[in-house]
Order: structure tokens, then C-alpha cells, then sequence
């Protein structure tokens, strides 16, 4: 869901508090990463995903500052990037806690008690889906299915798939969790170096 | 039982991933590196005689879909590997990514060969973090022994692979709102035509193929056209990967042929329903698919065919049990709410409907509902039908118009019960919403507050 009505198509009808406060500076490293990116496509503006992807992972979240460094960086207006941020569901546009733990809740992880884990993250940890533990150190998202329906009922912790899970194997995980992989980290590879050497 | 596995039997050995083991072990590239000394035209030519449907969902034929492509003018073609895997009830292609991500390059190399395409992207949904770093890591190495990249396996010609990360969005595995994602913009599917084998990524001629139909073409050629379709049955060669999920003993994937029996997985292979539990329903082919009763799933068998025959579909392979011990409401309820929080919200049935459709199903699993609610789910699924610009519209109409048809009498009754489902509960955010009577009262106002 990205609106607050849960409408991807409606845009964002009531402003939402999204300033982090200071703007955001990329940094050098991040920028050569951008600039090799875009050069893998036809259409530069083609790496806006990995890209948002990146900003995210180190910065924790999407906030205002973050996009308007993002449409300099990718010489794209600020309109278009605040249109991407707000249809996908894995840009998050409020800080975020450090693990993310997103809970199943379609139809076989439904049929083999999400219900259940659900249940046990409010009355443990006191968070409802979308909101994160008074310490910041994790954030709970309800979402739709993972594909992984063969371990359900099934969460991703940080990075990991994990399932079938009961409330006391989830407090396991929890309590074990560490932040993870990144998705920029897992899609930066050779054919980026081949494509810059053709150019 | 079985068939003594393709796919299957990559993915479960160990280590299948790297390539010094699946040339090994597996022969990978050998057919690769036959088949691009073929004329395209014979390659489209073989995979039309295999009979070979597309996997990931709509089931179109993969030759005739490549043959669409025009002859090479100035523009490139390109092919956009389908790793977005989200139809509700699928997690095959995660196999192969995880697994045997050779086969799956094989397979673009033999595509790309026969639609004269010298670049390929893979759109992987992004929560597939490991899957992602897998497949980077077998790319990686085949660049390294030079079966992609410049010269590409002494063809003289180039061969890019890239991985490229999805942002969590299921409209996204429709074909053009892939495109449309991929090329950096919201995922709202196209108005077709143009389809993209003439006009898709970067206006460009492309051809949108699934991970798992790339990656069975390996076996395709190895044993030729005709073994391939003769494994088969009803029109479609070869075998597929069914992921079998919900209230079954030994949920997982089985690599079967098609045509196989939906009972024999039921019962054979996936261990039966558990708990000893009596079968109530199955959805045969991913979230979208219309519903089977227990009765229908006895004659069913798992190809394109058959089941769009009974008046249901294949779609990705994903079959989902559900035991006599499951009220309706509560698939209901699940399923209308998936709908409405994907839809991409450019067309108005769909984004209304869906909405409406949520609002009532979750009126009445609140205890609140009335009988001529049922008419009104039937009448606003049959308004979203045919009225949309992608399948999603069907998608969502079809499933809960076959909830509410074939379990009427147990739905009538829960409303005139007064009772509040299970799972009524679950849905957080909508507590806090104002009661559902005021909302949802007339339908026809109801989009004022979308
Ligand atoms: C709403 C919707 C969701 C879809 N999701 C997927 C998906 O997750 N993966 C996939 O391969 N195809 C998906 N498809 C089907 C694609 O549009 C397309 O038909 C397919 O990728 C073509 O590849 P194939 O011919 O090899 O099956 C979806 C279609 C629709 C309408
Ligand atoms: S049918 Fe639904 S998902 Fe498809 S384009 Fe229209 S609004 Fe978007
Ligand atoms: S329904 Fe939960 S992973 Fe598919």
C-alpha cells in the first residue's frame, strides 16, 4: 500500500511529514556507483530502482531530502522520482526501524496461521504492521505474498525468508536478527564493467 | 508419480549454481552452443513443434511469441527475462534462480539467438536478495568463461545480461507494466497494441518470456521437439514446475508433465491434505485462478487445457489447498484484499472495484453483510471484467465471482448467522476506519472516497 487510502494509483491526498531535516549529501562512492549504473541501460533513467534501492540501504529510508539528491544524481525532475518512491512498496517513506520484519498475510500463509504472528508482534512487541518498536530496532510491515507460500506461515527477517514459523520461533529470529544483505550490493556484477569498456 | 526431473534434478544437487559443476555435472551450454549455429528461424521453428507455453502465467505459445518479432532493422531487440514471481501461491522460479541459474542463461542465450537479441534484463522482484546475488554470481562467472560479453561463445556478437531489481509490486510480473518499470517509471501496464514483441522496452521490439519456460529450453533442444512435446498431453509439451502450498502434508514444488492429475499431486506426491483433514476447494493456478470445489478437483489435471476447459486455469502452476475446516469468508476476505492492494489504480473498475469488492467481503466478515451483498460482489466482478487494460481486472473478478458462485449457500448462511470471521480482526488498519455501513452503503459513491 502507498497512500494513506492504500491506493498505489491515488497519489499521496494528505502531505505527509517526510523531511528528514538536513539535506542529503551523497556521497562520492555512491554517485560513481550511479553514474555506472545509469550506464548500463539505453535510457539512463532506467536506473532509478537500483539506484533508489542503494540510497535506501544507506540511508535507512526514502525521506524528501533523499529524493531531491536522487533527481540531481539521475538528471531526472524531482516529480518523477517522488512518483516512482511512492508506487513501490519496498521504498519506505518514513524511517524505518534496523530490521525490517515483513510478515506474510495472503492466502497460504492466511490458511496456515498469519493470523497468529500477527497477533503475537502486537501483544509482544506492541507493533501493528507499518509501525516500529519504541527502541527502533525493528519495523513490522504486513505484505503480500513473498513466494515462498512452501514455508508458510513465513516472514522476511532483514534479508531471510524464514518459515513455517510459530510466535516462539519468531521471537528467535527476532532476537538473533542482524541487518543484511542489501539489494544494491546483490545486483552489482561484471557486465557493468564489460558495458563502460564497449562505451 | 513423477517424471524423473529436468529442472528438478538441477536444482536438488548441491552446488548446481557454479559453473564448473553444471558443466560437469550437467552438461550446461552444450546445447547453447549448438543451437546458435542454427538459423533463428529454426530455432523458433523447433520451439513451435515442441509445443512449448509459456510458463508464468498466460500460457501463450513461446514460439509463436518470439516469431511476432520483426526482422532486425536499426532498432536492437531485446529479451526481459520475467523473475518477478508474485502470483500468490508461486515460488518456482526461486528454484531455479537459487538452484540452476545456468539453465536459466542457457536458455537466454537460445532466445536471444532466435530473436536476434543482443542484450537481455532480468526483472527480479526485490525481496529476492539472495536470489538475486545467486544469479549475479553465475553471470559473473559466464562472462568470465566468455559464454556472455563481447564475443560471446566465438559468435562474433555481444550478449549483455542484467540483473535488474524490482521495488515490491505485483502488477509488476504483468508483461508491459514490466516494461514500464523497468524503464524507470511507475509500473502501470500499457494499452496493447502495440505489443511489445513490436514496440516494448525502449520502443524497442522484446519479447517478455518467464524465468521457467527459458529455462526448460535447454531440455528442449537436448532431446529434441518432438520427445519434449510427447512428454506432454492436451496441446502443451514438456513438463512444468507446480508449487503446491495451503493445507497439504508435503507443501513444495513437484516437476510433473502436463496433464498430470491434480488428485495424484494432492494425494500422492504432496502427502495428502494434512491434519487428515477431507478436501473443501483448490485454487489450480496461482491467486487469479477460479476456484475448484473438491468434486471438480477429482477430474482436474494440470495443463492450459483441462483446466480452462472447467472453466478455470493453469496460470503459473500455483496450487493451493484448502481443508473442509476453512470458512469461505475468510478466502474471501484474503483474496479481495490482495486485490485491492495491488492494483495499480489506472483503470476505474479496477481500482474501484477492487476496493468495493474489499470493503463489502470485509462488511460481511465483520458480521455486518447482507445476502444481496453476494449479488452485488457478482455484479461488480462482472463490471471489472473485459473493462480494464490488463489481465489484473480478470484477475480479480474471476476468483471471487467463483468464491461466491460455488459456495453461495455456506456464505448465505454465515451472513444471515451474524457472525464476525476470524479473520476480521487481521486487517489492522482498517479498524480504524469509519463503519463500513456509511462507506459502503451505495456502491455508486463509493469511489468519492477512494
Ligand atoms: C497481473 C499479472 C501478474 C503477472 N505476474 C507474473 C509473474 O509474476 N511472473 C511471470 O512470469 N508472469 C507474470 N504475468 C504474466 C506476464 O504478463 C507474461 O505473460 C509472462 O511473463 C510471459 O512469459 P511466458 O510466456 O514465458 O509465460 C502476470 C500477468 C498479469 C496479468
Ligand atoms: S486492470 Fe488494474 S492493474 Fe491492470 S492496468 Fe487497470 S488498474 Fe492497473
Ligand atoms: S502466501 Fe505467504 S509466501 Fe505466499
Amino acid at each position: 500500500m502507498s497512500g494513506p487510502d492504500g491506493h498505489r494509483g491515488a497519489a499521496n491526498l494528505v502531505p505527509v511529514e517526510r523531511e528528514s531535516g538536513a539535506p542529503v549529501v551523497l556521497p562520492a562512492e555512491t554517485l560513481a556507483w550511479i553514474e555506472q549504473r545509469r550506464a548500463m541501460y539505453e535510457d539512463p533513467r532506467a536506473a532509478i530502482l537500483p539506484v533508489l534501492h542503494r540510497v535506501q540501504d544507506e540511508l535507512g529510508w526514502i525521506s524528501l531530502e533523499a529524493e531531491e539528491a536522487v533527481a540531481q544524481a539521475m538528471r531526472m525532475p524531482l516529480a518523477k522520482v517522488h512518483e516512482v518512491v511512492t508506487f513501490y512498496t519496498l521504498f519506505k517513506t518514513q524511517p524505518q526501524g534496523r530490521i525490517r520484519v515483513d510478515i506474510c498475510q495472503t492466502m497460504s500463509c492466511m490458511l496456515r496461521g498469519a493470523r497468529e504472528l500477527f497477533a503475537h508482534m502486537r501483544d509482544r512487541y506492541g507493533v501493528h504492521p507499518g509501525e516500529t518498536t519504541a527502541d527502533g530496532r525493528l519495523t513490522l510491515h504486513a505484505v503480500e505474498c513473498l513466494c515462498n507460500c512452501e514455508c508458510a506461515p513465513m516472514a522476511q527477517i532483514a534479508d531471510t525468508y524464514h518459515g513455517p514459523l510459530t510466535p516462539a520461533k519468531l521471537d528467535e529470529l527476532i532476537a538473533q536478527a542482524q541487518p543484511g544483505e542489501t539489494v544494491s550490493a546483490a545486483v552489482t556484477g561484471t557486465c557493468a564493467a564489460a558495458i563502460a569498456e564497449k562505451r | 508419480m513423477a517424471v524423473k526431473g529436468f529442472l528438478s534434478a538441477l536444482y536438488e544437487q548441491p552446488d548446481m549454481h557454479r559453473l564448473a559443476v553444471a558443466q560437469e555435472r550437467a552438461n550446461a551450454y552444450a546445447q547453447a552452443r549448438r543451437v546458435i549455429t542454427m538459423e533463428p528461424a529454426a530455432v523458433i521453428d523447433a520451439v513451435k513443434a515442441a509445443n512449448l507455453k509459456g510458463l508464468g502465467g498466460a500460457g501463450f505459445p513461446t514460439g509463436m511469441k518470439w516469431s511476432f518479432v520483426p526482422p532486425k532493422g536499426d532498432k536492437p531487440h531485446y529479451l526481459v527475462v520475467n523473475a518477478d514471481e508474485g502470483e500468490p501461491g508461486t515460488f518456482k522460479d526461486r528454484r531455479i534462480l537459487l538452484g540452476c541459474p545456468h539453465a536459466l542463461l542457457e536458455g537466454i542465450i537460445i532466445c536471444c539467438h532466435a530473436i536476434r537479441s543482443e542484450k537481455a534484463y532480468i526483472y527480479v522482484r526485490g525481496e529476492y536478495i539472495h536470489e538475486m546475488k545467486r544469479l549475479q554470481g553465475a553471470i559473473d562467472e559466464a562472462y568470465a568463461a566468455g559464454l556472455l560479453g563481447a564475443d560471446h561463445l566465438g559468435t562474433g556478437r555481444r550478449l549483455d545480461v542484467v540483473v535488474h531489481p524490482g521495488a515490491g509490486a505485483y502488477i509488476c510480473g504483468e508483461e508491459t507494466a514490466l516494461i514500464e518499470s523497468l524503464e524507470g517509471k511507475k509500473g502501470q501496464p500499457r494499452n496493447k497494441p502495440p505489443f511489445p514483441a513490436i514496440e516494448g522496452l525502449f520502443m524497442c521490439p522484446t519479447v517478455v518470456n518467464n524465468v521457467e519456460t527459458l529455462s526448460y529450453l535447454p531440455f528442449l533442444f537436448e532431446m529434441g521437439p518432438q520427445a519434449f512435446n510427447d512428454l506432454g498431453a492436451n496441446g502443451t509439451g514438456g513438463c512444468h514446475l507446480v508449487s503446491l502450498s495451503g493445507h497439504i502434508e508435503r507443501p513444495g514444488v513437484y516437476e510433473v508433465p502436463m496433464g498430470f492429475p491434480m488428485m495424484e499431486l494432492i494425494n500422492g506426491l504432496g502427502g495428502g491434505v494434512w491434519k487428515s483433514r477431507r478436501l473443501k476447494a483448490v485454487i489450480p493456478g496461482g491467486l487469479s485462478a477460479p476456484i475448484l470445489t473438491a468434486d471438480e478437483a477429482q477430474q482436474a489435471r494440470l495443463d492450459f487445457k483441462t483446466l480452462r476447459d472447467m472453466g478455470s486455469m493453469a496460470g503459473s502452476g500455483a496450487v493451493m489447498v484448502i481443508d473442509d475446516e476453512t470458512p469461505m469468508i475468510n478466502v474471501l476476505l484474503n483474496c479481495s484484499h490482495f486485490y485491492h492492494d495491488e492494483s495499480c489504480g489506472q483503470c476505474t473498475p479496477c481500482r474501484d472495484g477492487s476496493w468495493w469488492l474489499y470493503k463489502i467481503c470485509l462488511r460481511i466478515a465483520r458480521g455486518e453483510g447482507r445476502v444481496r451483498d453476494l449479488d452485488e460482489i457478482v455484479r461488480i466482478c462482472n463490471n471489472i471484467e473485459g473493462n480494464t487494460i490488463c489481465a489484473f481486472g480478470e484477475a480479480t473478478a474471476w476468483p471471487i465471482r467463483s468464491y461466491v458462485r460455488k459456495f453461495r449457500g455456506e456464505l448465505e448462511a454465515f451472513i444471515q448467522s451474524g457472525q464476525r470471521a476470524s479473520e476480521a480482526d487481521w486487517y489492522h488498519d482498517d479498524l480504524a476506519a469509519p463503519p463500513l455501513v456509511q462507506i459502503a452503503g451505495v456502491a455508486g459513491t463509493m469511489g468519492a472516497h477512494v
